[in-house]
């Protein structure tokens, strides 16, 4: 499965705000997108069209929203069905989705709950990844999220990433924003951080803007530009990384196209320099 | 709450807590959390809640205004169980839970169901998987009753109890009774067109829409044998006015090429 996983390159976040201006791009395009697929799903009529068109520009990663992995319900196999409906439809080799759970009494919430980081979660979600592994008929993929307090942790974060990595054999989001924001609101090194990653399994890589909403808090809101300390832990991270895609994400306030394509630039410039003897 | 057999009843409990508390935002005390940090969840979940409802429904919104508006869209989330993993469609829902709770009987707004059937019947029709018809060629007036029509497949038609459609949100005081909508997408702009329907029309177009292969004229014999008569008004030269109206909207493409 490694080997669909590689598609090297920096994609841009495909929103409906900017969707005709993505398709329309004919200098400084994104070498692949990434969709939500709970927003596309089932779609027909314009935005149907839309979606088409952009399949058949670009080629396309998802990055799911409501699998909730970390939930004590149980999975969504009518869902999951769906979900690989929609993937094989559109040939997305690499599917993504969240460390965290959006689920919960059988109500989906449609954000990203943190999971206590416990032993007994790690096993749960480890044996959900084989279920989701084998209805999708791919590896799976998931996101180190941005949280604002621990809840009943028993284990520090790394950790318990670092042991549903190990024990599940996914790879892993490594979202280079999240752990500027986490290690900015909780108060750690986010290079330590980044250094007890199981590094190896990383086969993708977001980046994003934040929004700082009090003295000791930061909201992972991708409603700004990226800024330049994300960078620069972009820049040291990336050498200890295998060249995998990486993906500018910007869901609110879009700007116009060129500063998206002048930061798909910035980002191409860092991982062309880190990756220079690699495919980029 | 369905348990796996290694996830413990504690760790599913505290999970349980948070979700719920993000519904519903009763005070909870959950061990090991940073103070002050759980209202941002509540905060985030509700404000992605909000935006959609909002988006859904901007007239039923602006007609209840915020207040109403907002007691509504927190009474929903909390008692409701949102059950579909795509957020677009949770606007649906909304409608579900006003139905099954009559919460417009209890807060006085006997037309709120209709105002948001009207409003998501514009997303559903916008947005509903595509289909195929048969190759069509536009139809003559003089066939319109007695050919086999094609029609636009991707379209609603609405019996609404008030006239939701006809709003006007300075002064919105409706009177109940029958109303008939149809709703289409253009095939080529996908835009959604909105069509009001006479009681007679509405159910003359449903009976051709639902009889595979009849014609007008037969749908309008069917009725007839039904005990359903056409006003004295509407004679043959306006049944050929209504289909070529609809024709030239595009909701009837034409007869069978």
């Amino acid at each position: 499965m490694d080997k669909e996983l590689h598609i090297p390159g920096i994609g841009l976040g495909f929103r409906r705000e900017m969707a005709e201006d993505m398709i329309a791009l004919t200098s400084g395009k994104p070498d692949f997108i990434e969709l939500a697929p709970e927003n596309w799903m089932g779609m027909g009529g314009y935005w149907g069209k839309i979606l088409r068109r952009a399949t058949e520009a670009y080629p396309v990663i998802c990055h799911g929203l409501s699998l909730s992995i970390g939930s004590p319900d149980e999975l969504d196999m009518n869902f999951l069905r769906s979900l690989k409906s929609f993937l094989d439809e559109h040939d997305v080799q690499l599917y993504s989705e969240h460390l965290s759970y959006s689920k919960c009494d059988n109500a989906h919430l449609y954000d990203l709950l943190p999971i206590p980081f416990r032993e007994d979660a790690v096993k749960h979600i480890a044996e959900r990844i084989e279920v989701v592994q084998d209805v999708l008929e791919r590896a799976m993929v998931l996101e180190n999220v941005s949280y604002y307090t621990p809840v009943a942790a028993e284990m520090d974060e790394a950790t318990f990433i670092s042991s549903i990595v190990n024990e599940s054999g996914c790879k892993l989001l490594l979202d280079i924003n999240n752990v500027y924001v986490n290690a900015f609101n909780h108060q750690y090194d986010p290079k330590t951080f980044l250094s007890s990653l199981p590094l190896a399994s990383v086969a993708y890589i977001h980046m994003a803007g934040h929004e700082q909403v009090a003295p000791d808090l930061i909201i992972d809101t991708h409603g700004q530009d990226v800024i330049e300390p994300v960078y620069e832990l972009f820049s040291w991270a990336l050498p200890k990384l295998n060249p995998v895609p990486v993906l500018l994400e910007r869901d609110f306030n879009i700007p116009e196209m060129s500063v998206l394509v002048g930061e798909m630039n910035n980002l191409r410039n860092l991982a062309h320099k880190a990756w220079s003897k690699q495919t980029c | 709450m369905e348990q796996t057999d290694v996830l413990k009843q504690n760790t599913s409990s505290i999970q349980g807590a948070l979700a719920r508390y993000c519904r519903e935002g009763a005070a909870i005390d959950l061990p090991g959390i940073t103070p002050g940090r759980l209202e941002h969840y509540r905060r985030l979940v509700l404000n992605v809640v909000h935006g959609i409802l909002s988006e859904a429904y901007p007239i039923a919104a602006r007609c209840l205004g915020s207040s109403k508006w907002g007691e509504l869209v927190e009474q929903f989330f909390a008692n409701h169980k949102c059950h579909n993993p795509q957020v677009w469609l949770m606007a649906r829902e909304l409608l579900d839970f006003i139905e099954e709770t009559a919460y417009h009987e209890a807060k006085g707004l006997p037309f709120l169901p209709d105002l948001l059937l009207m409003e998501w019947t514009e997303i559903e029709v916008h947005s509903m998987p595509d289909n195929t018809t048969p190759p069509s060629t536009p139809c003559p007036d003089s066939q319109l009753l007695s050919t086999h029509l094609v029609f636009n497949p991707h379209y609603k038609l609405l019996h609404l109890s008030y006239p939701v459609h006809r709003i006007h949100l300075d002064d919105f005081e409706p009177k109940p009774g029958n109303f008939f909508l149809l709703v289409f997408r253009e095939e080529k702009s996908g835009k959604v067109q909105f069509v009001s329907l006479s009681p007679y029309f509405a159910t003359l177009l449903d009976t051709v829409l639902q009889s595979e292969g009849i014609d007008v004229l037969g749908a309008k014999n069917a009725l007839v044998e039904a005990g359903i008569h056409a006003p004295k008004s509407i004679h043959e030269p306006q049944l050929v006015y209504f289909l070529k109206s609809l024709q030239d909207k595009q909701f009837i493409f034409g007869k069978v090429a």
